[in-house]
C-alpha cells in the first residue's frame, strides 16, 4: 500500500447531518452554557459574564464593580451572585463510600449490636426522657417568638386567627398533599425568628433571585432586533417630560427588570374626574388618576381556584389598541375569603372594603419582565412611585379584603426576537411541540402576602405566557376590555401622546361591547362621561 | 479545523456572551461532525458525538485561555469526546451498522475496504492517518494537535503503511 492508497481516503463522502439533530445539539449546547454561567459574577448592565481577571465587561464597556486586586470582594461577589434558588449538592466522591466487604459487615454488626443495647436502655428509661423529649419538643418554639421581643404577636400566634383555623382543619379534611397547592412559603421555618416584613424587604430578596438573569440579553442584542435607540428615547422621552404630569416613565426591560404597583386604591380619583366632566369641564390633567378610575368598576374576576389561596390573579395579554406594535398586559387580583366561596357584593362605591375583614396583608404585587420577550414597558397608571422601582410599596404591605379587585395594565414593546419566535411558532411548528420555559415567558407575576394573624410571608405566583395572550381585543373578556377602555379614556383625558391614534369614538366602541350586564350602571354612566369630554373638547 | 471564528468573538463567548457562543457552534458544528464520522464512521455516531461535543464546550468552555489555538482546544475536546463515546458504546449492544449505499452511502468497495483495513491501526496510527490523509493537515500541524513531535507523526504513518501492506499480503496469500 502506497501513499497514493491514502490519498483516496480524501474522496470518501460524508453524509450530511439532519438538521433536527443539529437544532438539537444548539438547544443542549446553549442550556449547557447557560448553567455553566450561573455560577459567575456579571457585568450589572448587560449581564454578560465577567471573565477571571477582567475589570470592563467584553460587551458593553462598563466598568465592573469588582474591584481590583481585592480577592476577598470578589469572592464576596460571586457567592452572592451565585444563589439563586437552587440547592446544590456538594459533588459525590467515590471513594468515600467504596466500603470493603469486610468493613462494611464489621460496621453493620456493630450497628445492630449498639441499636439494640440502645433499645434495651430507653425501654427502662422510658417515662422520664419522655417527659424531656415533650419539654424540648415545645421550649425552642416559645423561646423564638419571644425572642422576636413582640409580646403582642406572641399573643396572636398562639391563638390562631380562625380564618388560620379553618384552614387548618379544612388542611386535615382534604389531606391535600401540600406540594400540589401553587402557594409557596417563603420563610423557611425555624431557620430564624419571622420578622414581620419590613418596607422593600422582601422586594430585596426577590431581586437577589431574578428569574430571568441567566437570560443574558444585553443590549447590543435589542439593536438587532428593535430599534434600541428608539426605546431608549421613549424612555428618556417619558422621564424627561413636560414636569407638572407625573405619569410613569417607560422603563428599558434590560435595566429595571422588576416592577412593583400599588394595591391602594382611592375612589375619590374617579368623582373628581366625574364631577369635572358633568359641570362641563376637561379636568386638569394632574387630577386625573388612570389607576383609580379603572379599579372603580366592579370586574367579576374569576375566584380562586384554590381553597387555601385567598387570592387569585388572572393575566390576559392583548395587542394594545393604540399601538399596534405594543401589547397589553392586564393583571386582576381579586380576593376571597377564606372557607366559602364568597359572594360577590356589588355594593355601592367604597363601601366594600369598610365592612368586610381583611383576608390577607401585606400584599405586594411583584412583576419580573423576562427581557429577551419584552423590550420596555410602561405601567398604565399615574399615581407617582406606584410604579417602578422596588422600594415604595406601601409600610409593610397593603391589607386586602374579600370581594376587592384590583387590576393594572402594563403597555409593553415586545422585542422582536420575540415576534419572529412567533411567527416561527404559528407557521411552522406546532406549539405543542415547543417545551415552555423560562425563555418564553413574557414575564412572572408574584403576588405575596400574609395571612392575618400569621407572619409567614406567602406568594401566589403565575408565569405570564403565550397561554394567556388574545390574539385581538375582542377575544378579551368583557373586565379586560372595559377597563382598557377606562385606561384609553384616562390616558386621553391626560393628552398622553401614547393614546393619538385612539380617539374617544373608539374608547365608546371598546366600552360599550365590554358592558356586559352593568347591573347598578355604573358603565353606562361612564359611556355618559366620554360622551361628555367629547363634547366639551376644544 | 481552521480558525473560521474571529478570535474577538471567542472571547467574548468565553467571557459569558451567548451569542458569541452560538456563533461559534454555527461556525463549528460541521467540522465537528464530520470529524466524528471520519473517526467512528457512523453517521448518527457522529450526531450524537457532536451534540456531546457541544454540550461540553457550553460547560467548559470558559476555561479556554488563548495560550492555544481554539481549533487545537476544539480538537482535543472532541477526540476525548469521541473516545468516551466508542468507549460507552461498545459496551451496550451495538445497532446493525447503517446500510452504507443508501442514498448516504456512496463510497466505493475499495474505500469501504480501505476503512475496514485502518481499523487494525493502532489508535494513534489511525490518528495520524485521519490527520493527514483525510483531513489535510501537514505533518506539522497533526504534530501539534496530537502533542507529538512531528517526526513522531511521520513514524506513524510509515508504521501504518508498513502494517497495511503486511495485511494486505495476508489477505492475497490466503
Amino acid at each position: 500500500m502506497t501513499d497514493f492508497d491514502f490519498s483516496r481516503l480524501k474522496d470518501v463522502p460524508i453524509p450530511p447531518g439532519r438538521p433536527e439533530a443539529r437544532t438539537r445539539a444548539r438547544e443542549a449546547a446553549l442550556s449547557a452554557f447557560d448553567e455553566a454561567g450561573a455560577d459567575f459574577v456579571r457585568c450589572t448592565v448587560c449581564g454578560t459574564r465577567a471573565g477571571a481577571n477582567t475589570r470592563v465587561c467584553v460587551e458593553c464597556g462598563q466598568a465592573l464593580s469588582v474591584s481590583a486586586g481585592n480577592p476577598a470582594a470578589t469572592k464576596k461577589i460571586a457567592v452572592a451572585s451565585r444563589f439563586d434558588g437552587r440547592i446544590k449538592l456538594p459533588p459525590r466522591s467515590h471513594t468515600t463510600w467504596r466500603l470493603r466487604p469486610i468493613t462494611a459487615i464489621a460496621a453493620s454488626i456493630s450497628l445492630v449490636v449498639i441499636g439494640g443495647l440502645f433499645v434495651l436502655f430507653v425501654q427502662r428509661l422510658e417515662p422520664p426522657l419522655e417527659h424531656a423529649m415533650r419539654q424540648t419538643s415545645t421550649s425552642p418554639e416559645v423561646a423564638l417568638r419571644a425572642g422576636s421581643g413582640d409580646r403582642a404577636q406572641v399573643a396572636e400566634s398562639e391563638q390562631p386567627m380562625p380564618s388560620q383555623r379553618a384552614a387548618e382543619a379544612r388542611s386535615e379534611e382534604h389531606s391535600l398533599p401540600l406540594t400540589s397547592l401553587p402557594i409557596k412559603s417563603k420563610v423557611t421555618p425555624g431557620a430564624s425568628a419571622p420578622r414581620p416584613p419590613k418596607e422593600g424587604q422582601v422586594v430585596n430578596a426577590f431581586l437577589s433571585g431574578l428569574r430571568y438573569r441567566d437570560s443574558r440579553v444585553s443590549e447590543r442584542d435589542l439593536v438587532s432586533s428593535v430599534d434600541l435607540a428608539a426605546v431608549v428615547d421613549r424612555a428618556r422621552s417619558s422621564e424627561t417630560g413636560p414636569p407638572q404630569i407625573n405619569f410613569n416613565p417607560v422603563k428599558i426591560a434590560t435595566r429595571e427588570p422588576v416592577s412593583t404597583f400599588s394595591i391602594a386604591v382611592d375612589r375619590t380619583g374617579y368623582a373628581n374626574v366625574r364631577r369635572e366632566l358633568e359641570a362641563g369641564r376637561l379636568p386638569p390633567r394632574d387630577t386625573v388618576r388612570i389607576s383609580d378610575m379603572i379599579n372603580n368598576f366592579l370586574y367579576a374576576y374569576p375566584e380562586p381556584a384554590n381553597p387555601f389561596a385567598p387570592i387569585r390573579t388572572t393575566v390576559t395579554v392583548l395587542p394594545s389598541p393604540w399601538s399596534p406594535a405594543n401589547k397589553l398586559i392586564h393583571i386582576a387580583i381579586k380576593g376571597y375569603q377564606l372557607g366559602r366561596p364568597e359572594q360577590v357584593r356589588q355594593a355601592p362605591h367604597g363601601d366594600l372594603s369598610a365592612r368586610v375583614a381583611p383576608i390577607a396583608d401585606n400584599v405586594k404585587v411583584v412583576i419580573e419582565f423576562n427581557p429577551a420577550r419584552i423590550a420596555d414597558y410602561r405601567l398604565i397608571g399615574d399615581r407617582a412611585g406606584s410604579g417602578g422601582g422596588g422600594s415604595n410599596i406601601g409600610q409593610a404591605g397593603e391589607p386586602f379584603e374579600a370581594g376587592r379587585t384590583i387590576t393594572a395594565i402594563y403597555e409593553v414593546t415586545p422585542t422582536v426576537r420575540e415576534f419572529v419566535t412567533g411567527l416561527r411558532e404559528l407557521s411552522l411548528e406546532p406549539a405543542s411541540s415547543l417545551p415552555r420555559t423560562k425563555e418564553e415567558e413574557y414575564a412572572y407575576l408574584r403576588t405575596q402576602f400574609t395571612l392575618p394573624g400569621d407572619r409567614t410571608i406567602l406568594s401566589v405566583e403565575l408565569p405570564i405566557t403565550r397561554e394567556l395572550e388574545k390574539s385581538s381585543v375582542e377575544q378579551a373578556s368583557n373586565d379586560v376590555r372595559f377597563s382598557v377602555a377606562v385606561a384609553a379614556f384616562g390616558q386621553r383625558l391626560r393628552s398622553e401622546p401614547d393614546v393619538n391614534t385612539c380617539g374617544y369614538d373608539a374608547v365608546m366602541a371598546l366600552a360599550n361591547g365590554a358592558k356586559g350586564e352593568d347591573p347598578f350602571g355604573y358603565r353606562a354612566d361612564f359611556l355618559k362621561l366620554v360622551q361628555s369630554a367629547k363634547s366639551v373638547r376644544p | 479545523m481552521r480558525e473560521v471564528v474571529d478570535p474577538a468573538v471567542i472571547a467574548k463567548a468565553v467571557a459569558g456572551h451567548r451569542t458569541s457562543f452560538d456563533m461559534i457552534f454555527l461556525a463549528y458544528y460541521e467540522h465537528i461532525r464530520e470529524m466524528a464520522y471520519r473517526r467512528v464512521g457512523r453517521k448518527d455516531w457522529a450526531e450524537d458525538i457532536a451534540h456531546n461535543v457541544y454540550i461540553k464546550l457550553g460547560k467548559t468552555i470558559w476555561a479556554f485561555r488563548k495560550e492555544a489555538a481554539f481549533s487545537t482546544w476544539l480538537y482535543k475536546v472532541v477526540v476525548s469526546v469521541t473516545t468516551d463515546y466508542v468507549r460507552k458504546v461498545v459496551h451496550f449492544p451495538v445497532p446493525e451498522p447503517e446500510p452504507e449505499g443508501g442514498p448516504d452511502g456512496e463510497e466505493t468497495i475499495y474505500q469501504i475496504q480501505l476503512r475496514e483495513l485502518l481499523k487494525r491501526l493502532t489508535p494513534q496510527e489511525f490518528e495520524a492517518v485521519i490527520l493527514v490523509y483525510w483531513e489535510g493537515h501537514t505533518h506539522a500541524e497533526a504534530a501539534v494537535l496530537m502533542g507529538c513531535a512531528e517526526g513522531t507523526v511521520s513514524k506513524y504513518l510509515f508504521e501504518a503503511r508498513a502494517r497495511l501492506r503486511g495485511l494486505l499480503e495476508a489477505q492475497k496469500t490466503e
